[in-house]
């Protein structure tokens, strides 16, 4: 990664910022080695072989966005509003900075048609990034992920449909979509065990990680006579914690819940889930699934309407915040008290929230349109943790998403832009700009 | 190790090595199936509707024509499929003469499964047929909720039933598919995804042990943990069974044991099995490091490794080096068939008992 400033200038006032460089094409080779991020299981772990225009291809070179990727401000509220603000946290901007003449590592992929697409992107805290892939249709769209370092380029694949960051490496939930794995099966592993993954399933698994590493882990397991919504905690060396746990059962002709998860920055965690197997389909429940593995199994009604889409995520104050279809719902916190969501978060419908690493702020996705006079298009929202806008900042090109990995690398997705056939995936990331 | 472990081992492992020398490649016809060799020798295959005969020193035993495929080889003749005209299970000679037939499934048993035919090490064969059919007051219910049984039949290698057919066991709904083994001492283990058996659950393999009338020896019980699929994969020569799934396996002896350490990871690679449990010893194959062979570990029936040696494969179809599914068969021969080449290695009587 090159650095070409050591000086960081608040994100707000980069209006006088001078145009980065280019984006930088990582070369990356399309024989992906394992490299120890899949399961031991002889080659299944790959991602699927660049043969069928489903899988993702690197180019070489200044692939777009091509000219200058400078953060721009974006018109909004006063950066100094803190009327939204939360009472007793931080309202301060001051470490919500990002650099200016960063240059941003880059990769650029030809996925191929059939419904092929980039989903994705992280990293762990030493920086290594995970980006977030499905192949084509052709392939029963098989989620696989790519790994790089952006000094070191690519470190291998593995398949996965999800990817929690470690402090070095991360826990993945690995899914054999593609019909030449044989039987589908989905299996909870961290990258740097060598032990058979602890969870294997047909059904769905869903992990959340905390910064500090291990893994809240929920799934579905059923028989011809119930459901059983089950979780299990594994500790930064991937050990589990306790036996996995039965949270909730019910009939299976209830049908099958949606499921959610996070982990608080205390390190308890939440098990959200909607209520079919209680026998109320129409609201959505939590349990909490403590640091230690215990649960008292409570369910804790969330909210008392049907959703279909659960989203949770850790807020700054040590809750978690409850989403249902694209709105933020309440709050949850450890001690079992739920809370209307603040008024930050409720104004944010449709936008996720990620808390950073170390808890000082959170980065909002917030893809826009680019401006008609200055083509600033906007990116992400910077939030002190107290919730108020300290910045909206935007790009030179309009982006499709925005992700925040541990080191607090921010990366973006591009989407829109030519590449040889079929969908285009573009990547680029700032390593450990809000940490 | 100690002395008298060496012992041990030294006097378990005399004899299993033989100098090894193979037949010239013989080329076959192609679309062929895996061949199976019984323990005299006769090797079948398969082939776009017929069948050959001939024995592993190459001469020509016989050819059958039934559109049939094979399951399994005995001490003498082959357990064999039928598809045409009708789903039926075959017994046939070693020199493709039918020596009986049985109609697949029984009546009232779903059309489209194969019943399981399990051979017994000590002679005949076990089928085990799943038979779901509607209680008496759910004829309106889909046949997918109707209650199941499990019969069992024994047939001689005539395919005469000796014994049954006979209830062993049945469920409420969702006929299983199950998978199955025969041990050395004529009890019989059944498999299939634990969701079918609650409490288990659908990440979970079930167990359920028989004798060999088919009487259960417990219920079923939890073979398999974190494994939606797998099943039997091996015999071994206590008499335990292997059951695998893609990231786990145990050995059953009528309760879950560990695997033995000395199983290759893999016990199905993609030229095929690699592991070969013989009644007087175990063989271990893997592509070899030099170039054109194969490694080859012997060990005794108890897992101690007697050594190891590199079979030199031939070069088929102007100098590619012949690669493919190698079977061990009941006489001992090692036979390597390359398909894409359409050519065929043996080792006649390579672990023959001594």
């Amino acid at each position: 990664m090159r650095r070409t400033a050591a000086v960081a200038l608040v994100a707000s006032i980069c209006a006088a910022c001078a145009s980065s460089a280019p984006g930088a094409s990582a070369t990356a080779s399309t024989d992906l080695p394992d490299a120890g991020f899949g399961p031991p299981d002889a080659g299944s772990s790959q991602p699927p072989d660049a043969v069928d225009g489903g899988t993702a291809v690197a180019r070489d070179g200044g692939s777009p966005p091509a000219g200058p990727l400078a953060f721009c401000p974006v018109p909004g509220p006063s950066p100094s509003n803190a009327a939204e603000a939360v009472p007793g946290l931080s309202t301060s901007c001051e470490s919500l900075r990002l650099d200016p003449s960063e240059v941003p590592a880059a990769a650029d992929f030809g996925l191929g048609t059939m419904g092929a697409n980039c989903r994705g992107a992280t990293s762990d805290a030493t920086g290594t990034a995970a980006l977030l892939f499905n192949s084509s249709g052709s392939t029963s769209y098989q989620p696989y992920a790519i790994f790089r370092d952006g000094d070191a380029g690519l470190q291998g694949g593995a398949t996965a449909a999800m990817v929690e960051p470690q402090p070095s490496g991360f826990a993945i939930v690995g899914a054999h979509a593609d019909l030449r794995y044989g039987y589908r099966d989905s299996f909870f592993h961290f990258s740097f065990s060598e032990d058979p993954p602890p969870l294997v399933n047909d059904q769905e698994i869903i992990a959340a990680a905390p910064p500090s590493g291990g893994a809240l882990v929920a799934q579905f397991t059923w028989n011809l006579d119930k459901w059983f919504i089950g979780a299990a905690r594994f500790d930064r060396a991937g050990r589990p914690l306790s036996s996995p746990l039965d949270l909730v059962e019910g009939p299976l002709q209830q049908g099958q819940p949606v499921l959610a998860v996070a982990v608080a920055t205390g390190g308890d965690g939440l098990v959200g889930f909607s209520g079919e197997l209680l026998g109320d389909p129409g609201s959505v429940y939590g349990i909490w699934v403590l640091r230690d593995g215990s649960s008292d199994r409570r369910p804790i009604q969330l909210a008392q309407a049907p959703h279909r889409r659960l989203l949770l995520r850790p807020l700054a104050d040590g809750s978690i915040a409850v989403g249902g279809d694209g709105t933020w719902l309440v709050q949850a916190r450890p001690s079992g008290e739920v809370e209307p969501a603040p008024p930050w978060l409720a104004a944010l419908s449709g936008h996720d929230v990620l808390l950073r690493a170390s808890g000082s702020g959170y980065v909002v996705p917030s893809p826009g349109s680019p401006d008609r006079t200055t083509g600033c298009a906007p990116f992400v929202q910077l939030r002190a943790p107290a919730g108020n806008l300290c910045a909206t900042v935007g790009l030179q090109h309009q982006t499709a998403d925005a992700y925040l990995g541990l080191d607090g690398t921010l990366f973006a997705r591009f989407y829109g832009l030519p590449c040889d056939f079929g969908a285009c995936c573009h990547l680029r990331w700032w390593k450990g700009a809000l940490p | 190790m100690s002395l008298l472990a060496l012992l041990l081992a030294a006097s378990e492992c005399a004899g299993l090595f033989r100098a090894a020398a193979a037949t010239p490649p013989v080329t076959l016809p192609g679309n062929c199936l895996m061949p199976v060799v019984d323990a005299t020798g006769s090797v079948a295959e398969a082939c776009a509707g017929s069948q050959s005969y001939r024995s592993v020193d190459g001469a020509t035993l016989g050819s059958s024509d039934f559109a049939a495929t094979f399951l399994a080889a005995r001490a003498r003749g082959f357990w064999a499929l039928g598809n045409a005209p009708d789903r039926s299970l075959l017994s046939i000679d070693r020199d493709g003469k039918l020596l009986g037939s049985l109609p697949a499934p029984l009546p009232g048993g779903d059309v489209l499964q194969t019943p399981l035919l399990l051979p017994d090490p000590n002679g005949g064969a076990i089928i085990i047929d799943v038979v779901a059919q509607p209680g008496a007051s759910a004829t309106s219910t889909p046949s997918w909720q109707w209650p199941w049984q499990v019969v069992l039949r024994r047939v001689s290698e005539a395919m005469t039933v000796v014994d049954g057919p006979r209830i062993i066991d049945r469920g409420p709904s969702q006929a299983p598919t199950f998978q199955g083994q025969v041990s050395t001492d004529g009890t019989f283990v059944l498999t299939e995804r634990g969701w079918h058996f609650p409490p288990l659950r659908n990440n979970q393999i079930a167990a359920r042990w028989f004798d060999a009338r088919g009487a259960p020896l417990g219920g079923w019980f939890l073979a398999l943990d974190q494994a939606p699929f797998g099943g039997p994969a091996l015999l071994l020569g206590d008499g335990s069974v292997l059951i695998e799934g893609r990231y786990r396996r145990t050995r059953l002896a009528k309760d879950p044991l560990p695997a033995p350490v000395w199983l290759p990871r893999e016990l199905v690679t993609s030229a095929g099995p690699s592991v070969f449990v013989l009644p007087d010893r175990i063989a271990v194959m893997r592509p070899s490091s030099t170039s054109c062979a194969i490694d080859l570990e012997i060990r005794a029936p108890s897992g101690d490794l007697c050594g190891s040696q590199t079979l030199q494969l031939s070069t088929v179809g102007g100098g590619v080096c012949l690669q493919g599914f190698a079977v061990v068969g009941q006489d001992g021969t090692l036979l390597v068939r390359d398909y894409s080449q359409k050519a065929l290695q043996v080792w006649p009587r390579l672990f023959a008992p001594h």
